[in-house]
C-alpha cells in the first residue's frame, strides 16, 4: 500500500485496520460491482467502492 | 454480609474478539444492561466472586482504535481516563494477533494498568498461526494469558493474573510504542507548549498525540484551556503536519513489529482454511445470495414450527385461560370492570405474552448468525442492493425479519454500528408487512376482490416495499446526502459460538421488551379498550367512533367513512384487531360470511382499495412504536415515524382511491 486520501477520520480508521503505507494488501474478491473483500495484516475487511477507491496502491508482481 | 467491593475491571477490545463471551462468563445472570449516559451506547456492568473479592466489571464497546471518532471510542477513552479502573483487560484475538495489538498500543498510552486476555487460541492454531504468549508477555512487559474463550479456558488464570496487578499496586512499566522518528522532535514541542494546561486527569503525552492526531475532541478541550497566543502558535504547528496521523500509526505498527517479532509465527502460505472453504460459498455475489435465502429460510421455518405452535397455546390456553377466570370472578361486578380487566388488561398482557415465542427464535437466530461470524457475509452480499437506498448491508437481515414480526426487526437494528444507517433502518422497518398485517389481508382482499385476489393481494404486499425502497433513496439522496454510505467492516474468522453468550442476549432482548416496550403497550391497550367503550358500552356511540367522525372530512379524501378509520384506529393495538372492528362497527360480529357480505354492501371498491391502502401503509402497532421509543432513546424519533407514516397513508389512500374511481 502507499497511502491513504482522505480526511482524518477515515485515515485513523483505515490505520487501525491495519491500512499503513508497506503494508500488503490482497484483494480476495471483486465482483465488478458493489464492496470488495481484501486481506491486510491476516484480517479480511470488506470496503466499499468508495473507501476502496481512497486507498492508493503498488501493485506487485 | 457480603465483602466489600475491593476492585473493578474494565473489559476493552476490538470487535469480534469474543470479549462478551467473556464477560458472559464471568458475570452469568448477574449484569445489568443499560445505556451510557447521555449516549445510546449499550452499557453492560456486572460484578462476580472470586476467591472471595468481590468485583465489579464493566464491559466497554468494542473499538478499533480510541480516536473520538464514534461515541463508542469516546466512551471507551472517557472510562478509563476519568473513572480510572484498578485494572483494564485488553482481550485480543490471537488469529489477528497484529491488528489486534492496535488497540493495545493505545491502551498503552492511557494511566490504567494493563492485562491482556489472549483470546480465540484454538481459532488461531486453527489457521496456522504459533504464538508464544510468555515471550509476548516478556517483550511488552504486562501479562498475557492464553485463552479459548468459547470453550470457558483461561478465563479464571485471566481473572488471577488481573488480581495480581492490582494487588501489586502501580508499577507496570511497559514497553510503550512512540511516535515515528520523524514526528518526535514536533511532539516534543507541542508537549512543551501545552504543559500546565492540560486539565486533570489527561496525561499530557496522550494529549499530544491526540492532537496531532487530529483528533476533534481532544483539540476543541485545549483551545478551550489554552491561551489565545499559544492557541495560534499550537494551530501553526498542526496545520503544517496535517499527516502526522500516519506518524502516530506507523509508531504503533513499528512497536506491534518489534513485539511480535519473536513470539509470532504466520502460517505459510497455499494451505486452505476453514473460513476461506465457508467463504467460497458465502461471499460468491451468486452464491452467497443462495446461502443467504437458505438460511433465512430455515429461521422462518423455524419460527412457524417452533414459535407458532407455541404462540397459540399461549394465546389459547393462558391468555383465554386467564380471560375465562376474570370473567367468572367479576362476574358479579360492574360490566365496565369485567370489560377493563379482560378486554383492556389481559388483552394487553396478552398481546405482549405472544411475542414471546417468535421473539425467542428470532433473538436466537440473530445471535447465533452474530457470534459464527456469518451476519458479516450477509451484510456483505446485500450491502450493494442496501447501498442504493442510504442502508447499510447490516440493515437486510433485521428488515427482513420485520416480515415476521416489526418488533424484532427493530431491536435487531442493534447489530449497525453507524448511528445515521441505524436510524434510517428503523424509520423504514414499519414498511416491511408483518405477518398481522398479512394476515389482514389474507382476510380482507378475498371479500373485496373475489375474482383478482391473489393479484391484489400481491400488489399490495409489494406497495409498501416499494415505498420503503423509494423513500431509503430520497432521503438518502436528500437528507442525509450519503453521509453514512461507508462501509468497512471486518470479515471475521468462522467460529464455533457459545450457548451461554446467545441465551443470556436472547434472555436479555426479552426482559427489555417486557419492561419498556411491555408497559406502553398495556397502557395503550385499556386506552383503546377505554375510548372504544365509553361512554355508554358500545362503539357506534363511543368516544373513539366521535373521533372517527371527527377525522370523516379527512377520510373522505381517501372515500373513507368514520367506520373503516375506526377500524385503522383500533388496528394501532394490534394490526389484526382491524377486522374485528370492522365485524363489530357493521354489526355481524365475528361470522366472516356475514362481514363478507356487509363489507362488500358497506364499501364501494375504490374505498375498500384505499382502506386495504392504508392497512398496509400505516403507522405500525403500539409494540413496534414502543420498541422505537425503545430504541432510539427518544420519543422524537417515535413522533417523526408517526408523521411520516401517517403522511404515506393519507397520499397512498387519495392515490388509491382516485385512481381506483377512474378505473371501475
Amino acid at each position: 500500500m502507499a497511502a491513504l486520501e482522505g480526511g482524518s477520520g477515515f485515515v485513523g480508521r483505515m490505520s487501525a485496520l491495519g491500512f499503513t503505507p508497506g503494508a500488503e494488501i490482497a484483494v480476495l474478491r471483486n465482483p465488478g460491482f458493489g464492496p470488495i473483500i481484501v486481506r491486510v495484516l491476516d484480517t479480511q475487511i470488506a470496503l466499499g467502492r468508495g473507501q476502496a477507491s481512497k486507498v492508493r496502491v503498488r501493485v506487485r508482481g | 454480609m457480603t465483602p466489600p467491593i475491593t476492585a473493578r475491571i474494565a473489559l476493552a477490545g476490538q470487535p469480534n474478539v469474543g470479549k462478551s463471551t467473556v464477560f458472559n462468563i464471568l458475570t452469568g445472570l448477574n449484569q445489568h444492561v443499560g445505556n451510557w449516559p447521555g449516549k445510546t451506547v449499550e452499557q453492560r456492568t456486572g460484578s462476580f466472586l472470586h476467591d472471595d473479592i468481590t468485583f465489579e466489571i464493566i464491559d466497554l464497546p468494542g473499538t478499533y482504535c480510541l480516536t473520538a471518532a464514534s461515541p463508542e471510542e469516546t466512551v471507551t477513552r472517557d472510562y478509563i481516563i476519568r473513572q480510572q479502573p484498578d485494572v483494564v483487560i485488553a482481550v485480543i484475538n490471537a488469529a489477528s494477533l497484529e491488528r489486534n495489538l492496535y488497540l493495545v498500543a493505545e491502551l498503552l498510552a492511557l494511566p490504567a494498568p494493563l492485562v491482556i486476555g489472549l483470546n480465540m487460541m484454538d481459532v488461531a492454531k486453527q489457521e496456522g498461526f504459533e504464538i508464544e504468549p510468555d515471550v509476548l508477555s516478556a517483550a511488552i512487559g504486562i501479562p498475557v494469558v492464553p485463552m479459548t474463550a468459547a470453550r470457558g479456558e483461561g478465563v479464571h488464570e485471566l481473572i488471577d493474573a488481573a488480581v495480581r496487578v492490582v494487588q501489586e499496586g502501580p508499577g507496570q512499566a511497559p514497553s510503550r510504542p512512540v511516535i515515528r522518528e520523524d514526528h518526535r522532535a514536533i511532539k516534543a514541542q507541542i508537549e512543551e507548549l501545552i504543559a500546565g494546561h492540560v486539565p486533570t486527569p489527561y496525561p499530557t503525552d496522550w494529549v499530544a498525540l491526540k492532537l496531532l492526531e487530529g483528533d476533534q475532541e481532544i483539540t476543541r478541550l485545549i483551545q478551550s484551556e489554552l491561551p489565545p497566543d499559544l492557541w495560534d502558535t499550537l494551530q501553526t504547528i498542526l496545520f503544517r503536519h496535517e499527516d502526522a496521523i500516519i506518524a502516530v500509526a506507523g509508531g504503533r505498527y513499528e512497536w506491534i513489529r518489534r513485539m511480535t517479532r519473536a513470539a509470532l509465527r504466520r502460517p505459510r502460505g497455499g494451505r486452505i482454511t476453514l473460513t476461506q472453504r465457508i467463504d467460497s460459498v458465502a461471499t460468491h455475489p451468486f452464491g452467497g445470495l443462495v446461502l443467504l435465502a437458505i438460511i433465512l429460510g430455515l429461521i422462518f421455518g423455524l419460527t412457524y414450527a417452533v414459535g407458532g405452535p407455541i404462540q397459540e397455546w399461549l394465546a389459547a390456553i393462558v391468555v383465554q385461560g386467564l380471560a375465562d377466570w376474570a370473567t367468572q370472578a367479576l362476574a358479579s361486578g360492574p360490566s365496565w370492570l369485567q370489560g377493563l380487566v379482560v378486554d383492556g388488561i389481559i388483552g394487553g398482557v396478552g398481546t405482549v405474552l405472544t411475542f414471546f415465542p417468535i421473539l425467542a427464535v428470532f433473538f436466537a437466530g440473530m445471535a447465533i448468525l452474530e457470534d459464527t461470524g456469518y451476519m458479516a457475509r450477509a451484510a456483505y452480499v446485500m450491502d450493494r442492493f442496501m447501498h442504493a437506498l442510504g442502508l447499510h448491508g447490516k440493515s437486510f437481515i433485521p428488515l427482513f425479519l420485520g416480515f415476521g414480526c416489526n418488533v424484532p426487526a427493530i431491536m435487531g437494528t442493534r447489530i449497525i454500528e453507524s448511528r445515521s444507517s441505524r436510524l434510517l433502518t428503523i424509520m423504514l422497518a414499519p414498511l416491511v408487512p408483518c405477518t398481522a398485517r398479512l394476515a389482514v389481508l389474507a382476510t380482507l382482499v378475498p371479500i373485496f376482490f373475489p375474482k383478482r385476489a391473489g393479484l391484489v393481494s400481491w400488489a399490495l404486499t409489494g406497495l409498501p416495499l416499494v415505498v420503503l425502497a423509494i423513500s431509503g433513496a430520497l432521503i438518502n439522496r436528500f437528507g442525509l446526502r450519503g453521509q453514512q454510505s461507508a462501509f468497512i467492516m471486518e470479515m471475521p474468522l468462522y467460529h464455533r459460538p457459545n450457548a451461554k453468550t446467545i441465551l443470556l442476549l436472547v434472555w436479555q432482548r426479552i426482559v427489555a421488551f417486557v419492561q419498556k416496550a411491555g408497559s406502553v403497550i398495556l397502557i395503550v391497550s385499556v386506552i383503546i379498550w377505554a375510548l372504544a367503550v365509553f361512554p355508554n358500552g358500545d362503539i357506534d356511540s363511543s368516544y373513539m367512533a366521535g373521533i372517527g367522525r371527527f377525522l370523516e372530512p379527512i377520510g373522505r379524501l381517501m372515500g373513507l367513512g368514520w367506520k373503516p378509520l375506526v377500524a385503522l384506529l383500533t388496528s394501532f393495538v394490534a394490526k389484526e384487531n382491524a377486522v374485528a372492528t370492522l365485524g363489530v362497527l357493521y354489526g355481524v360480529g365475528e361470522n366472516s360470511s356475514a362481514l363478507a357480505q356487509a363489507l362488500a354492501t358497506g364499501l364501494s371498491t375504490p374505498s375498500a382499495l384505499a382502506f386495504l391502502v392504508a392497512e398496509m401503509l400505516f403507522v405500525p402497532c403500539a409494540s413496534t412504536l414502543a420498541v422505537i421509543k425503545q430504541e432510539t432513546g427518544s420519543w422524537k424519533w417515535v413522533g417523526i415515524n408517526v408523521a411520516f407514516l401517517t403522511g404515506l397513508t393519507l397520499v397512498g389512500g387519495i392515490i388509491a382511491f382516485h385512481t381506483a374511481a377512474l378505473l371501475v
